[in-house]
């Protein structure tokens, strides 16, 4: 598990004082995936540099099993960091090594014993699935390939903690889903905490467990994924289920309302009961649909006809269990 | 024509003064070559772990070595730098004529450099290659000894033919002022005895040497490079 409290760091620049973290709390249970979602800017590559211990912070504590790495002593350091494995976007492979002894290398560093090495290494390799690219280079494989080998040289030290900085930005969309399900698969067979830094909504979606979003250098929402998507409003809901934006309507068709389903499989769709209850056709204008952990999260925009009181409306889809709140008027009332 | 070249065959310049000449300037670039390459390597390595924001900056370190000795090094001509090291010389190897004394002048005049050409090479290494080393708990010996040499390795075998090339040059240049071999062959006989054949002799044989360096040298680059 992994620990970060209260981590800050504070750059100087020409007398002036950049606060690229101001306190990010965040905590990885074992065998889970947290993502770290943020726009360019947030901090997120200082909060790589300081968890990788690339960059020591000013403040706060980073703690691998209740160890704090952010304050050891440089030679203590090295020996903690076997137990962080870190997986850099664009791989960071050595090219001069061959991929054997590119997973070889923290081995190498540990003193780990030839023959065990390359063991190790093959039992690495076959894990990620490049048993036979032992003896290429890392510019022979493709970028998808090259990242398993990373993830392969991050797992070498048998480390608690996996950091992944931005895993599959620099990848397809296909890889890209490959590559989260091996990180995903590595996560159960071994147990891990992973940490996942990223700016793409996919990511989190497909393999994390919890999320937070950073934005200048603070966590201004965290907390499990189903629970931050079921929260109408909430950024995080907004960005995993996004809508196009709305088209301006008369206000004679009605009024529009936002509402947020949480629905089981088998359960009946709050607004398909609203719509029995009612009588009446709730048209839905946009919608989003997502499966997070089997339950399903619907975000729609529904058009509540001019012969009901949206109020109403809200108040009967609450006691369906569904969120919902009467969008801005539209622009026919604002003139 | 077969007269010229009859003549030129008979030469004593070229019958017995050539062979000796060229042992003299391979023994100068040998010799020099390797010296700068073993005071020159570690040298451009300090001089990039150095610099400011460098691994291990040290504004002190890096202002007298890279501001002062190389850059001043480096700005002084061949020709006059090795006139004004004669008393070093003669102090180091006993004398300062002959292709020995010869190396001395040519070393301190190619260790700037191809420290310099080490630095640049170091500096092209990839920074997420080394923040990975880091990462993964190498010390900064091993960051520069297991990763950082061998990923610029292609760049270095480069910057090596390219000092030994320049070394070719110096060599027939110090050659005029009692380093002998090839230098002072063509000066001696194409110069002062009015026989611009033999300086053509000698022009030939230069450059079939730096045709066969670099051509090695980018052989060898090809072997290493794994890009």
């Amino acid at each position: 598990m992994i620990a970060v409290k209260d981590l800050k760091k504070v750059y100087h620049q020409a007398n002036r004082e950049i606060r690229a973290l101001d306190g990010v709390t965040l905590e990885v249970p074992d065998d889970s995936v947290h993502g770290v979602i943020g726009q360019s800017g947030a901090g997120k590559s200082t909060l790589v540099r300081c968890l990788a211990l690339l960059d020591r912070p000013t403040s706060g504590t980073v703690e691998i099993n209740g160890v704090d790495l952010a304050h050891v002593r440089s030679s203590d350091l090295r020996r903690a960091r076997r137990r962080l494995g870190v997986v850099f976007q664009h791989a960071n492979l050595f090219d001069s090594r061959t991929i054997a002894d590119n997973v070889a290398y923290p081995l190498e560093l540990a003193g780990v014993e030839r023959r065990e090495r390359a063991a190790k290494v093959t039992e690495l390799l076959g894990l990620v699935g490049l048993g036979d690219a032992a003896a290429a280079h890392p510019a022979q494989l493709s970028g998808g390939q090259r990242q398993r080998v990373g993830i392969a040289r991050a797992l070498a030290t048998d480390p608690d903690v996996l950091l992944c900085d931005e895993p599959t930005s620099a990848l397809d969309p296909r890889t890209t889903d490959e590559i989260l399900d091996l990180i995903a698969d590595i996560k159960a067979r071994l147990g891990l905490a992973v940490l996942v830094i990223t700016h793409e909504m996919h990511v989190v979606k497909r393999i994390c467990d919890s999320v937070s979003l950073l934005e200048a250098g603070l966590v201004v929402e965290s907390g499990p994924l189903a629970g931050v998507v079921g929260r109408l409003g909430g950024r995080l809901s907004e960005m995993l289920l996004q809508l196009p934006p709305a088209a301006p309507l008369p206000a004679t068709l009605g009024a529009t309302l936002e509402v947020l389903d949480t629905t089981q499989p088998g359960d009946t769709a709050a607004l398909t009961a609203a719509e029995r209850h009612f009588d009446a056709d709730l048209p839905v204008l946009a919608g989003t649909v997502e499966h997070l952990d089997g339950t399903t999260f619907s975000r729609m925009r529904v058009l509540v006809p001019p012969s009901l009181d949206p109020a109403v409306v809200v108040s009967h889809l609450k006691g369906l269990g569904a969120e919902s709140t009467i969008s801005a008027p539209s622009i026919d009332e604002v003139a | 024509m077969p007269g010229f070249l009859d003549d030129l065959l008979s030469n004593p310049a070229l019958t017995t003064a050539l062979w000796p000449a060229l042992v003299e300037t391979l023994l100068m670039v040998g010799i020099a070559g390797v010296a700068t390459v073993v005071i020159g390597l570690p040298l451009g390595v300090v001089l990039f772990v150095t610099q400011p924001g460098g691994m291990a900056a040290n504004r002190a370190v890096s202002v007298v070595l890279s501001g002062i000795i190389v850059n001043i090094t480096r700005s002084v001509p061949y020709a006059i730098l090795m006139v004004s090291l004669m008393p070093f010389t003669r102090f180091i190897v006993g004398t300062s004529i002959g292709p020995l004394a010869a190396s001395v002048s040519l070393t301190i005049a190619c260790v700037p450099f191809f420290a310099r050409l080490v630095e640049s090479g170091l500096r092209d290494v990839q920074p997420g290659k080394v923040d990975a080393a880091h990462a993964m708990g190498s010390t900064r010996a091993q960051t520069v000894w297991k990763v950082m040499l061998p990923e610029a390795m292609p760049s270095l075998v480069a910057s090596v033919t390219t000092t030994l090339v320049t070394l070719i040059g110096y060599s027939a240049m110090a050659g005029l002022i009692g380093g002998g071999g090839l230098g002072r062959l063509a000066y001696n006989y194409g110069y002062q005895r009015f026989q611009p054949e033999v300086m053509l002799v000698v022009l030939v044989i230069l450059v079939l040497f730096v045709q066969v360096v670099q051509l090695v040298g980018e052989a060898v680059v090809r072997r290493v490079d794994h890009r």
